[in-house]
């Protein structure tokens, strides 16, 4: 997914190479249960979450909390790194049975699961869920509409109407889905938020306000938008592998300005931040707090995208050239160190991960060639060529941009900066008529599967609006591959395949990536900083890992 | 006419010294920023888009990064190179100051003239006409006037900055600077429009008027030389203080981002991206909002030598106080 | 008198109405994103797009749209595009921050205008007098955003003396709302101090050359009860129009950059994010809001002023 904090489209999410900063050792999955239990806590988010509902929620803001609201049939192992990658069994009692042809996965409810304010969990309920998230337009449909009968629901425009593909039995609590073509990520579509169960009785509405009961470690009591929601412990719930949670009850509350939220953390008055501190108090917490506070990677990938569609960037010397000038040295300035280079698309954590090395351009960590790469746009008469650079306001995003469009200078070519709102920017840049030439685009796992990476290069999805193929990338070998590998049930087994499609685009310089951004977690003092502090590679800050002192 | 009450008021101008000396400092300001060049390639050796991320300069012997590896610019080194210090791009601050005071300068003074001259003819051919073209150009400056100043400034600057304008022949890009000029300009024409109106209204009834009528001489052509050579008073009152007014909602709307767009520097985007690191390069702020300050207090004292000198009772006021 | 009043109020409808028609334009004719488009999210189909479209009546003529609008924002029921919360309940939370920060800078600097404007007019002409009018000019040359950011780094961030910006209920912690809100409300109040400041002084010098104030003076009275009992009483009037008008103004937009810089999430700041998403139904209302409190203000001192002048009522 397109990212930038506040926006809709938008999902900070985790890492998963176990680069884990100062906190390799706790990722034993049980830990949670070690952490002193009770008390309540204040954190703070920057924005609103876009929904406190499971099937509109789409950003990190929202991911964070819910995912622990809203059991969905699979989930991940809470640990961190690699190991959170792994699918486990959440709502369902286990993973689902796949045919043989790979289009129907049948998998069974937990007998005596309840809802947080005591209702029994139905078969028939899932079924609900996947109606709503089809039904309310969310940013999430996409992923169900490779069930069977999904498309002819929509059409209907009849919330209460039967998804053909889905057979709930409530008596015994199977669940069958039917698929119209094999999903090798369909698994994972089971473990988002958006199939987080909820009761066949809430509405079809955005139910931000009241949020539902759900299946989780916490309950959400207290929603007041734009000011903040409750969570608090939920008794008795008890699924294997999913903790608990150690305090009884987290506020968040949204306070716009991160320079706020840090100075409020330092101070105590707020517990957690969800942000990373501004670039400005970076430096003064990395010395005076360091025990409490970490930067880890996240499962996503910084690109420039270059249209292939328009010139110059139609020609491929132009594209190497951005590839050879780039210095991700210079890149990770601006991002206040936090950002690791690459030249990878497919981001360290996600199977189909092969570091390219040496990177066909250069070091990724060294300086870039720009003599070499004005040669390229010499030889390919496109000196001169006018560029529109196009940037959203979010933090650093417009340095960012004043670094690319000098570079592009520098190497020849006569570039401009337009920076457009962060809220309407990756709508602007998605749309034909906008004909924009190159600019940033960052990309966030879904899930952690190849596929979410490699859609931003398949020529199959390119669309006259909301387009997320920036760069036009229009390959036939990649766009079969792609097909062809996301048919495949074990991603892992095809990792070699799906890295092989990335070397190509790589080497073709379809993208221009420079790296994957780093998040933080950043404590208050009373906070148990050490035992206490699980973060996701998907999810995120683990909010039932953490305990005060 | 009117040669002598001016000669007066020039007397009375050139006794007030310290106008004068703030006259004088605006003069100077504006000469820095046409010698923006003369700076960046003699001094400094930078262009104002130069940047610099990676670089390494000499302090005290030693090499040190101009952007630290946590991405911390260096500060002022008052020497030729970096003589204000660095910004997040490593790019050099006394730079980009000449070079914003240009875009500045350029969209206050611009904006100023177009809202002088639509203010102009609008009060002219209001006060002039009377009956209905009085009340549609009353009611226009009356919808304008009710707008708060920056929302319709922020409006127009983010609905302009996606798609540009097209009227006719007239082409306005995105992200071109005349978007600016133009926004401010309409903002602040009824501040203007109103009491030259009013100032026409008056003179209408008046006996050299009358005159021109009695002779022949057709509406445009008494606007052009009865009506208008008696409002330059007024217009030059208001011309230094319509100038600070500008630059200070350029400014405004740069703070908020739908003025100048970046790397293009101005005072109000500079501001804007410099209060994001008070803490590690306070002088990322502080420097463009002393121009910005000076610029203003220079326009601001100058204009009240100028309207103690022309006109004492003019409703002409300093501070953009809608703002 | 009546048909003044009747007059001037419908003409306040008047100019509402096409501020409310040019907002509307501004968002709509001039091109920029496809709003179902924008609120669609990630890859939707082509399908779901028109669906949001209709849902929401995107495909109606410009006209239509606009009554809708018009009609959810009057009502109360408009929504926000991308939030998707209720508008009117998103202004009436920001409404007390932005009246806590204009009223508490409106007596900031009416005190501080009408001292230094009275010190000035006593010392006319000296060189205390100059200093003070320096001083004011200096007040008003001052960029709000410029000089909160830098108080609120030095005495709020460095030196630890205010908060470093944001905003506690009155309701919640009466001494926390108070001292959150000393900064905000000096900053906004230096510009208008330099103006009141100015406008009071030359205001008591007029009215110290009045006969009644000569005659006063004649009387035997002591010169800081004239000054206070006859020439500031009268001196004031130009000021406390000027103060309603102002008021008005702060309230419909005017401390927007204070609320920005500090963090307070009024009304004003409500506004200026709403802009940046284009994010019409708050646009419009926020928009219609600060325009009534402008209207609204400057009908209610013509109609004073009528009230007072006859004469006024003919044009």
């Amino acid at each position: 997914m397109t990212a930038t904090r506040s926006s809709l489209t938008a999902l900070a999410l985790v890492l998963a190479a176990a680069i884990g900063v100062g906190c390799g050792s706790d990722s034993d999955g049980d830990q949670a249960s070690s952490g002193k239990q009770g008390g309540s806590i204040t954190i703070a988010q920057g924005s609103q979450p876009d929904a406190l509902d499971p099937a509109l929620a789409y950003t990190s803001n929202s991911w964070e909390p819910l995912w622990l609201v809203y059991t969905p049939p699979l989930t991940y192992r809470r640990a961190e790194g690699v190991e959170g990658a792994e699918l486990i069994p959440g709502a369902a009692e286990a993973l689902p049975e796949v045919s043989a042809d790979g289009k129907t996965y049948s998998f069974k409810i937990r007998k005596g699961l309840r809802y947080s304010d005591g209702t029994p969990v139905k078969a028939s309920d899932f079924e609900h869920a996947v109606k709503r998230v089809l039904s309310l337009e969310s940013g999430g449909s996409y992923l169900f509409e490779g069930i069977d009968g999904a498309t002819e629901y929509v059409e209907a425009g009849e919330p209460n109407g039967d998804i053909a593909g889905i057979e709930a039995d409530d008596r015994t609590g199977e669940v069958t889905v039917r698929l119209t073509a094999p999903d090798g990520s369909f698994n994972n579509v089971l473990a988002t938020t958006f199939a987080g169960l909820v009761p066949s009785s809430t509405p079809f509405e955005n139910q931000t306000k009241t949020p539902p009961p759900g299946v989780g470690p916490y309950e959400i009591t207290v929603s007041t938008p734009n000011r903040q929601f409750v969570m608090e412990k939920v008794e008795g719930f008890d699924i294997p592998d999913i903790p608990t949670g150690n305090v009884d009850k987290i506020t968040t509350k949204i306070v716009k300005s991160a320079s706020r939220q840090a100075q409020d953390v330092i101070d105590g008055r707020l517990d957690y931040m969800q942000d990373a501190p501004p670039t400005d108090l970076t430096a003064e917490i990395k010395v005076r707090y360091s025990d409490r506070y970490k930067e880890w990677p996240t499962l996503s990938s910084n690109y420039f995208f270059l249209n292939q569609s328009l010139p110059p960037f139609d020609d491929q010397r132009v594209r190497e050239a951005v590839n050879v000038a780039l210095d991700s040295t210079a890149l990770a300035r601006l991002f206040a160190g936090r950002l690791a280079p690459s030249c990878n698309l497919i981001p360290p954590g996600i199977p189909g991960h092969a570091e390219l090395d040496p990177c066909p351009f250069g070091d990724p960590n060294g300086p870039g060639d720009l003599a070499r790469a004005k040669q390229l746009v010499e030889q390919a008469g496109a000196a001169g060529e006018q560029v529109t650079v196009y940037a959203n306001n979010d933090t650093n995003r417009p340095q960012i941009g004043e670094y690319y469009t000098a570079l592009l200078n520098d190497i020849g070519l006569d570039a401009e900066l337009r920076v457009i709102d962060g809220a309407v920017y990756f709508n602007t840049i998605g749309k034909e008529s906008t004909k924009a030439q190159t600019g940033l685009a960052s990309w966030y796992a879904d899930f952690p599967h190849p596929a979410s990476f490699m859609q931003q290069i398949d020529g199959t999805t390119i669309q006259p609006t909301n387009n997320t193929n920036f760069g036009y990338v229009d390959d036939p070998q990649i766009n079969r591959g792609v097909a062809e590998l996301s048919q495949e049930p074990n991603a892992t087994a095809v990792a070699d395949r799906w890295a092989e499609l990335e070397r190509r685009a790589i080497e073709k310089s379809y993208v221009a990536p420079y790296g994957s951004e780093e998040l933080t977690t950043f404590l208050s003092e009373r906070m148990d900083a050490e035992n206490c502090s699980l973060v996701h590679p998907l999810y995120g800050n683990d909010y039932s890992s953490f305990c005060l002192k | 006419m009117g040669q002598s009450p001016w000669r007066l008021a020039l007397r009375r101008l050139r006794r007030d010294r310290v106008a004068l000396v703030f006259g004088a400092l605006f003069v100077v300001l504006v000469l820095a920023a046409l010698a923006a060049p003369l700076w960046a390639s003699a001094v400094a050796d930078r262009a104002p888009d130069r940047t610099n991320e990676t670089g390494k300069i000499e302090v005290d012997g030693r090499q040190v990064d101009v952007v630290s590896l946590d991405g911390v610019p260096i500060g002022p080194q008052w020497r030729g190179e970096y003589f204000l210090g660095a910004d997040a791009n490593g790019r050099d601050v006394m730079v980009r100051l000449l070079y914003g005071a240009r875009n500045s300068l350029l969209i206050g003074l611009a904006a100023a003239l177009l809202t002088a001259l639509l203010a102009t003819m609008v009060g002219l051919v209001a006060g002039y006409f009377g009956g209905w073209v009085d009340a549609v150009a009353r009611s226009t400056l009356d919808v304008i006037w009710a707008f708060p100043v920056i929302l319709l400034g922020v409006a127009l600057g983010t609905a302009l900055a996606v798609g540009g304008l097209r009227i006719g022949p007239l082409e306005l890009e995105a992200g071109s600077m005349a978007i600016s000029i133009v926004v401010i300009a309409v903002v602040y024409v009824p501040y203007m429009a109103r009491p030259i109106r009013g100032e026409v209204l008056a003179l209408r009834e008046r006996e050299f008027v009358e005159a021109a009528h009695a002779q022949g001489a057709g509406p445009l052509r008494t606007m052009a030389s009865e009506l208008l050579p008696n409002l330059t008073s007024t217009i030059v009152v208001f011309a230094p203080l319509m100038v600070a007014n500008a630059v200070l909602l350029e400014a405004a709307l740069s703070f908020l981002g739908v003025g100048v767009v970046p790397p293009d520097p101005s005072w109000g985007n500079m501001i804007d991206s410099g209060v994001e690191s008070m803490i590690t390069a306070p002088h990322l702020a502080i420097a463009p909002g002393l121009m910005l300050v000076l610029t203003v207090l220079a326009l601001n004292v100058f204009g009240d030598g100028v309207r103690d000198a022309f006109d004492p009772r003019s409703s002409a006021a300093w501070g953009t106080r809608r703002l | 008198m009546t048909g003044f009043v009747v007059r001037r109020l419908a003409q306040m409808v008047v100019v509402l109405f096409a501020v409310s028609v040019l907002t509307f334009a501004i968002f709509n004719v001039i091109p920029n994103g496809d709003p179902a488009a924008r609120m669609a999210g990630k890859s939707p189909t082509e399908s779901q797009i028109e669906a949001i479209r209709a849902e929401w009546g995107f495909d109606e003529p410009l006209p239509v749209q606009y009554v809708r609008t018009m009609e959810q924002v009057l009502g109360g029921s408009a929504i926000s595009y991308f939030t998707q919360l209720n508008v009117r309940e998103e202004i009436l939370r920001g409404l007390p921050r932005t009246l806590s920060l204009a009223i508490g800078a409106a007596i900031l600097w009416m005190a501080f205008g009408v001292a230094l404007g009275l010190l000035g007019a006593m010392r006319a002409g000296r060189a205390s007098d100059r200093l003070i009018t320096f001083v004011a000019l200096v007040g008003v040359s001052l960029p709000v955003f410029w000089l909160g950011a830098l108080l609120s780094h030095y005495l709020g961030f460095k030196a630890g003396w205010f908060p470093n910006g944001g905003y506690v209920p009155l309701t919640e912690d009466p001494l926390g709302w108070a001292y959150h809100l000393v900064l905000p409300c000096a900053t906004l109040a230096v510009l208008f101090i330099g103006f009141y400041s100015r406008v009071l002084r030359s205001s008591v010098l007029d009215t110290m050359g009045e006969d009644y104030v000569r005659t006063a003076r004649a009387k035997g009275l002591g010169e800081r009860q004239v000054l206070l009992r006859h020439v500031l009483r009268n001196s004031l009037i130009p000021i406390v129009t000027l103060w309603g008008l102002d008021f008005g103004a702060v309230v419909a937009g005017g401390a927007i950059l204070t609320e920005v810089v500090f963090d307070l999430q009024g009304v004003g700041q409500y506004a200026a994010e709403s802009v940046g998403q284009l994010d019409v139904p708050p646009v419009l209302a926020v928009t219609l809001f600060g325009a009534f409190f402008i209207v609204v203000a400057n009908t209610i001192v013509d109609i004073a002023y009528a009230a007072l002048d006859p004469r006024i009522r003919v044009t």
